[in-house]
């Protein structure tokens, strides 16, 4: 009996072999926010840390990494101040109110490296070089000078794993300049965005720039997301659907900014 | 048993891997980056038993999720341990023995992962599907299927005819 067991296991190992692979990988797939398949990722993040990170290293040390990435701290700051000064051209009173903003908006400022982004460039997320130990903490947004790219969705002790925008469930509360309309921006495939619900009455051009409304816990305000292309009515007849692009090219992001708590 | 082939397969995974986690941004194209191991496991198909070809099938997803796609870990051992099986069938049936027929096979299984691949992922996007298709799994697919005629060219897929 137990031969014969055995020999329909042996007979059928192929069969037996990929349903059960397949339920595997199933459950894993399905599992993906269990709290142990997060943390055997990022597990693997830390070790492979030090393996890949002299190639990055030698590769950003190839472009100047440190020039740059001077010239990028600059630059976050003046985009910054752009975007304020964009919404800032009519009232005193409302230049008087970003000014005090600026003061508040010294952002604690860490670079990280890009260690691994996947091979189809439909996952939206990013491996980075900075954990727990550099101080970074879950939704800390991260950015770099073109504007924000996501926010930090798990940490280990060296690495942190980033979702992006462009991430099918990443939401972001955005306003629109000068209008000062607000809503809830969505990706919506490549390098696109759009944002449901705006009023008929707000008077959004293509053009306007697209910044964070500063109304959500993670991001600050005033921070550049991307540039209105299209307006198109929405069904119900008393709103619109903005479509627009990210100011980021999220196919060549290797240095980015983490905006500490 | 010759040990010979074992190692060579073994140097091959193992040089494949490093390429594709070393030289990943190198081999970027606008954002299009082949899927080396999909490649490396239609050749493993050809040189393994079918039950070998499942578990290698399996074991390149699970590596590829974790240093490439840590966010939708399961995806890619799903996918290609299914590629695997059916390319384990098809060499099984004697029916890949014909050149034409493998490579065409073999292409076809590329697209058809991709499409998957990106499907799963894009189901509960605003997005059409055809958006999908033409943007990423298109692109993809003409990088690893592009990819993968260049190496038949000069590698055979039967080790016999090396």
């Amino acid at each position: 009996m137990l031969k014969r067991i055995i020999d329909f296991f042996l007979n059928r190992r192929f069969q037996i072999s990929t349903a059960f692979l397949l339920f595997v990988s199933f459950i894993i797939f399905t599992q993906t926010s269990h709290p142990a398949i997060r943390h055997l990722e990022i597990w693997a993040g830390d070790v492979l840390a030090p393996v890949k990170e002299p190639v990055v290293w030698f590769r950003d040390l190839m472009e100047t990494r440190k020039t740059n990435e001077i010239l990028s701290r600059r630059l976050i700051h003046l985009s910054q101040e752009a975007s304020r000064f964009a919404s800032l051209v009519d009232e005193n009173q409302r230049l008087r109110q970003m000014l005090d903003f600026k003061e508040r908006s010294e952002y604690n400022l860490l670079s990280a490296l890009v260690l691994s982004e996947g091979i189809h460039k439909s996952v939206n997320s990013l491996l980075l070089n900075r954990g727990e130990k550099d101080s970074v903490q879950v939704n800390d947004p991260i950015m770099n000078v073109d504007g924000v790219i996501g926010k930090i969705f798990y940490t280990g002790e060296s690495t942190s794993l980033a979702q992006l925008l462009i991430d099918p469930n990443s939401r972001l509360s955005v306003r629109i300049e000068p209008s000062g309309a607000k809503g809830i921006l969505q990706w919506y495939g490549g390098n696109r965005f759009l944002i449901a619900d705006i009023p008929n009455t707000m008077s959004v051009q293509p053009g306007n720039l697209v910044v964070t409304s500063g109304m959500s816990d993670i991001y600050p305000g005033d921070l550049p997301v991307g540039v209105v292309r299209e307006l198109s009515p929405a069904p119900d007849g008393f709103t619109h659907i903005v479509y627009g692009d990210f100011l980021v090219n999220f196919n060549q992001i290797r240095e980015v900014f983490i905006i500490l708590e | 048993m010759n040990s010979h082939p074992y190692i060579k397969l073994l140097l091959t995974v193992l040089g494949t891997i490093l390429i594709q986690f070393f030289f990943n941004e190198v081999l970027d194209i606008q954002g299009i980056r082949p899927d080396l191991f999909f490649i490396l496991l239609i050749y493993l198909a050809f040189r393994l038993s079918p039950t070998q070809t499942v578990w290698a099938a399996f074991l390149l997803g699970i590596l590829q999720d974790i240093l490439f796609h840590p966010s939708v870990l399961g995806l890619s051992p799903l996918i290609k341990t299914f590629s695997g099986y059916i390319l384990a069938q098809l060499i099984h049936q004697s029916f890949l023995r014909v050149r034409v027929f493998s490579t065409i096979s073999s292409v076809l299984l590329i697209f058809l992962s991709h499409v998957v691949f990106n499907g799963a992922l894009f189901i509960e996007m605003p997005v059409d599907f055809n958006y999908v298709l033409i943007n990423y799994s298109l692109p993809e697919f003409l990088y690893t299927g592009g990819l993968f005629l260049l190496a038949n060219y000069f590698i055979p897929l039967y080790p016999e005819t090396e």
